[in-house]
């Protein structure tokens, strides 16, 4: 059964493709699973709402930062308790959420973070392994949170956590930013260990090593405008 | 020759930039650039004097180093309105998909969302 006050926030940008047999394994959660669709030009909105989730549409493509805020936005005004972040592309374990959840209660956590360093990478390149780590260790030296995952897309926060949190880089360096929110704001965060699971449909959609450059010039903009 | 093709070139660009509607600094600023452009292409060896006067070898190279610097002023100017201008895109998608919504209401659309620090 699942936990009634929860809701699934998923962006999601192309992923007409794969978003159905995402949800459907989300069945469980249904229909507190809303899909922000990020201005998609293929059917990512139809598939999503067919396959039962609530769907909302940016009319233009914002980015992952930008469509993640939106779906938590929603989720806050319907009333969630819990809000888990999830990625379109079906690299997570559906199954994890559970964990989340307890670990929130378990712990008193504002902030659960799934982890797959501490946890499983199955079939993940090397490249964006070694890009990934040495995304961790800049995020721990500005943040000093001791994590070991600072790019996965599978959260939760709680009502109160979401509430404070606003995610304001549209792009991809949310990641960072919203970890110096977490910190900034002295939140309770604490790490699950996750399986991440890397399918040609994933490294294809997934995130190019160049965009690193861009995020971190998002995020030296942010430095010099704060 | 080239002093009146640069005159004219001045002046086109001059009612270019009065046929949109700026703002009173801008216009000054406008005026300025125009006065000291028609100055130094009207007297050539004005440049070379001022240039001299700053301790900058040629008048040519005292216009090179104005124009990089208020080409790199432009540029960071455009990139920061530019940035703004994409926030307010973020704010505009972001409530008229709120509004749009299935549980959506027309009264949210236009209200800030969530908190702020």
């Amino acid at each position: 059964m699942a936990h009634r006050g929860l809701w699934i926030v998923i962006p999601a940008y192309q992923e007409a493709a794969q978003i159905e047999a995402t949800l459907s394994d989300l069945g469980a959660y249904l229909p507190r699973v809303v899909v922000v669709d990020d201005g998609s030009t293929d059917a990512t909105a139809e598939a999503a709402r067919r396959a039962g989730a609530e769907v909302l549409r940016h009319g233009v493509n914002l980015g992952q930062g930008a469509a993640l805020q939106t779906g938590i936005d929603y989720a806050l005004r319907s009333g969630a308790t819990h809000i888990c972040t999830f990625d379109a592309d079906g690299q997570h374990d559906t199954h994890t959420i559970e964990r989340l959840l307890d670990t929130a209660a378990r712990m008193g956590a504002d902030v659960v973070l799934g982890s797959r360093f501490s946890g499983a990478a199955v079939d993940m390149p090397p490249l964006r392994r070694l890009a990934l780590r040495c995304a961790v260790l800049v995020t721990r030296m500005q943040t000093r949170l001791p994590l070991t995952d600072t790019h996965n897309g599978l959260r939760l926060f709680t009502r109160e956590a979401a509430l404070r949190i606003r995610i304001r880089q549209p792009g991809m360096a949310h990641a960072s930013e919203l970890l110096s929110t977490v910190a900034r704001l002295g939140l309770h965060v604490v790490e699950v260990p996750t399986t991440v699971r890397y399918t040609a449909y994933s490294r294809a959609k997934g995130q190019r090593l160049s965009n690193s450059v861009k995020i971190a010039l998002d995020l030296a903009y942010a430095a010099l405008s704060s | 020759m080239i002093a009146s093709l640069l005159l004219l070139a001045l002046v086109m660009l001059c009612v270019y930039v009065g046929s949109h509607r700026i703002s009173g600094s801008q216009m000054s600023l406008v005026v300025c650039g125009a006065v000291v452009g028609l100055a130094f292409v009207i007297f050539p060896q004005l440049a070379s004097y001022t240039a001299h006067v700053l301790g900058v070898g040629r008048g040519t190279d005292l216009l090179v180093y104005v124009s990089i610097i208020a080409g790199l002023f432009v540029s960071a100017h455009l990139y920061f309105r530019s940035k703004h201008q994409e926030w307010q895109i973020i704010e505009l998608t972001r409530a008229l998909a709120l509004q749009t919504s299935p549980g959506g209401r027309q009264g949210d659309a236009l209200r800030p969302t969530g908190t702020d620090e």
